[in-house]
């Protein structure tokens, strides 16, 4: 007996017709073969996390996005017979912020990358088309869902229409964790010592949730320790490597404010990237609480990491820090390879 | 200095003074109180009675125009940086004269009579002023010159209940910070029926309103920003609607969620999403454009220009449309010159400039003349016996100006009569459309 995950389709074609998308069969075929692996696809032995826009009247949606890019890369008959080959070169390019779009119109088929560019603060693709359904309810002329995986297991369709769907693989009904709470409570940590006006500080929030929201995108597993400036490093428990001097994150995204040249910008997004390179290389990334990076590929001395937490060395790393009796530590934010964040405040 | 009085967060009066008979005899006419002392009076009474007109003139003139500025800085260097479309100044003292004149008409502070005088006051004045009038033309000003002058100052701007005429706007500005009006406010119906600037005026007012995060009563401000500009959308000539797309733009590159939602709300309304640039350059060239002309307004144009007409020049052959209209007003006046001719040293930039224009961008110039006050006021009212049109008759046959497909029969008309040099219709034509705007 074969067994088919009937919920979650029946969840995809209720989208697709609140949104008016007509899909012949072989183009649903496609669309449900990268839905059924989206949170695993690799290409090239390389993990992807695809980023799929499917819509009608796509045109109209774009238009209203300032400071965007968009690239045609073929037309396809409505029946699809192209896309297998078209979305297998596309999809690879969804990294640093890319999507892949397929614009279904009435007698053709639109394929296509799409981006829209940022300044440290600005709203991105996501947050103006699907945080403000409103200016979408009344426009019958335009549909679209976005599909993106949430983690190995899940994947999320937001509709400009109706509400966000996830759909899971599991057998088990959870609560994802509220990401906006982490990533909220991760930054009044690291801002914790930091005084400024309300205009400052709001812009100051603003630019480093951006960058944290992109650790599942660009992070593949990841431990910050968050201290305060009385904290020593290397000490008896931890060593690694250390910064000096330290790179403050504060002052980058405050240097950002004013863009003189193109050098400066460039700084911006290269310091900001090494905070991801950081937290990519194996170990703890040790930040202050008046947002200094002080240390990276931090590791227990040996000894010190528990022995009795199941799973595998970053958990138990992570399990080991949130036991450890140290005054001066804030909390601690964990990241498994799956994407699921976890923050720990002392 | 004229004594400022705060009568509330937005309207202010000076101290009013008796005015001396002698005075009254220079004006030819009858005032009671004036914004000028008693020894401010007697300065300009006896320089004028020894002859020395210049003097008398030059005194009252630069009164006149520190109290238009007083006037102006009530509203903030923003408002008055939005007004001019530029970010290149700090305050509105830095700010030309001919602009001081012009935004002090846009607001209501002084009539559309009133502007056209001043601008030519003032460019009499700078001639006078000039190396050329006192070493080459041996020009001085002369007594009826200086009389009018002097009688423009008091009746427009010095005269006691010349502040009656500013109230409107005032009030306006206000109401829309402190009351949510709604689609049968008489406010709306008010602003529907008004003159063309005065629509761009208000329009301008709520999209720098909107933008003021300090400002106490945002949510009642972008409410307003939401039904007038949807109400005011389609009186509005495409340049005065790309700062709106632009603001949207620039909502989303700094955060703003709440401004961006209403701006948003005002483009979905009016499908006004064709107004918002594909890219922030646009308002680059914008800015340049307005501190072209800018400097083409101020003292020392002539060696002025040329730095800013090099800078456009340098930003690119392809103006984004965004930015069309504006680069291409501040070209062509500065190509026409003013009443004392043209930069030199600027005209390379501006021809490299005109020849990258291709016909589609022309036409949709000349598809929105009819609200191009700058252009339409050099053609009308600079003269500089006869340069000014020969430059644009010019420049309208070395571009093919009547190769054009050009959408309404008046601007058919305008062109093909500039093509063929019809000088008198060419400026007829100007006059009544500057006029037009302001009915």
């Amino acid at each position: 007996m074969r067994i088919y995950h009937a919920e979650g389709l029946d969840a995809i074609e209720r989208a697709l017709s609140v949104e008016g998308i007509k899909l012949s069969e072989g183009v649903k075929d496609s669309i449900l073969d990268i839905l059924g692996k989206i949170g695993n696809y690799e290409e090239e032995e390389t993990k992807i996390l695809p980023k799929l826009l499917l819509g009608r009247n796509m045109n109209n949606i774009f238009l209203q996005i300032p400071d965007h890019f968009k690239v045609v890369f073929g037309t396809d008959e409505i029946a699809g017979l192209r896309i297998k080959k078209i979305l297998k070169s596309l999809i690879p390019i969804c990294r640093n912020g890319w999507y892949v779009f397929i614009d279904i119109n009435e007698d053709e088929i639109t394929y296509g990358i799409f981006r829209k560019f940022r300044s440290p603060v600005s709203l991105d693709f996501e947050q103006l088309v699907f945080d403000d359904k409103e200016s979408f309810a009344a426009d019958e002329s335009t549909g679209m869902i976005y599909m993106y995986p949430n983690n190995r297991t899940s994947f999320i369709i937001r509709c400009l229409h109706t509400e966000d769907i996830v759909i899971s693989s599991g057998f088990k009904s959870s609560e994802d964790p509220d990401e906006k709470g982490i990533y909220d409570k991760l930054i009044d940590d690291i801002m914790l010592q930091i005084e400024g006006d309300k205009v400052n500080t709001s812009y100051l929030r603003n630019a480093m949730s951006h960058l944290f929201f992109l650790f599942k995108e660009r992070i593949h597993g990841a431990i910050i320790l968050i201290v305060n400036e009385d904290y020593l490093y290397p000490n008896t428990y931890l060593d690694g490597l250390v910064l000096k001097p330290c790179l403050n994150i504060i002052q980058i995204i405050e240097e950002s404010k004013t863009v003189e040249s193109y050098e400066t910008a460039e700084r911006y997004y290269a310091l900001t990237n090494l905070l991801y390179e950081f937290l990519n290389i194996d170990g703890i990334t040790i930040i202050n609480t008046i947002g200094e990076i002080i240390g990276y590929n931090a590791f227990y001395r040996s000894g010190e990491t528990p022995t009795d937490v199941v799973g595998g060395a970053r958990k138990r790393t992570f399990e080991g820090l949130c036991r450890h009796e140290d005054d001066n530590i804030v909390g601690i934010y964990y990241q498994s390879q799956d994407g699921n964040i976890q923050y720990v405040r002392r | 200095m004229n004594e400022l009085v705060k009568v509330t967060e937005n309207y202010i009066v000076t101290q009013q003074y008796p005015v001396e008979e002698q005075l009254m005899e220079i004006v030819e006419a009858s005032v009671d109180k004036i914004q000028l002392s008693e020894s401010e009076q007697g300065k300009v009474i006896r320089a004028f009675n020894s002859q020395m007109y210049d003097m008398s003139v030059e005194y009252i003139w630069l009164r006149t125009i520190n109290l238009l500025k007083d006037k102006l800085s009530v509203y903030g260097d923003d408002f008055i940086a939005d007004m001019i479309g530029g970010n290149y100044f700090e305050s509105v003292k830095d700010i030309s004269e001919n602009s001081i004149i012009d935004l002090a008409a846009d607001i209501g502070i002084i009539n559309q009579a009133a502007r056209i005088q001043f601008r030519q006051s003032s460019d009499l004045l700078y001639y006078y002023q000039s190396k050329q009038a006192r070493e080459v033309d041996h020009e001085e000003l002369r007594k009826p010159q200086a009389a009018n002058i002097i009688s423009l100052c008091v009746l427009y701007v010095l005269k006691a209940n010349s502040d009656e005429e500013f109230i409107p706007y005032t009030n306006m500005r206000k109401d829309l910070q402190s009351t949510i009006i709604t689609r049968e406010s008489p406010l709306l119906e008010t602003l529907k029926e008004s003159p063309y600037f005065y629509i761009r005026t208000i329009a301008r007012t709520m999209l720098n309103l909107s933008t003021d995060q300090n400002n106490p009563s945002i949510d009642i401000v972008l409410e307003n920003l939401k039904i007038v500009l949807i109400t005011v959308w389609d009186k509005l000539d495409d340049n005065d609607r790309w700062p709106i797309g632009i603001a949207y733009s620039q909502a989303v590159s700094a955060g703003k969620t709440v401004l961006t939602k209403a701006l948003r709300s005002v483009l979905n309304s009016v499908k006004g999403f064709d107004y918002v640039p594909e890219t922030n350059k646009s308002d680059a060239y914008r800015k340049t454009a307005k501190l072209l002309l800018e400097k083409h307004k101020g003292f020392d144009n002539f060696y002025n220009e040329p730095t800013v007409a090099k800078m456009l020049s340098n930003m690119g052959t392809t103006i984004p449309k965004a930015a069309v209209i504006d680069c291409l007003t501040a070209v062509l006046v500065c190509k026409l010159g003013n009443n004392y001719g043209v930069s030199v040293g600027a005209q390379e930039y501006l021809d490299e400039i005109l020849s990258t224009i291709t016909t589609e961008k022309w036409a949709y110039f000349f598809n929105h003349l009819k609200s191009n006050d700058e252009l339409l006021y050099e053609l009308a009212y600079v003269d500089r016996n006869g340069a000014v049109l020969d430059n644009w008759i010019n420049i309208s046959n070395m571009y093919g100006f009547n190769k054009l497909l050009l959408e309404e029969k008046e601007i058919k008309e305008f062109v093909s009569a500039s093509v063929d040099g019809q000088r008198r219709k060419i400026k007829n034509m100007a006059g009544r459309m500057y006029s037009e705007m302001y009915k």
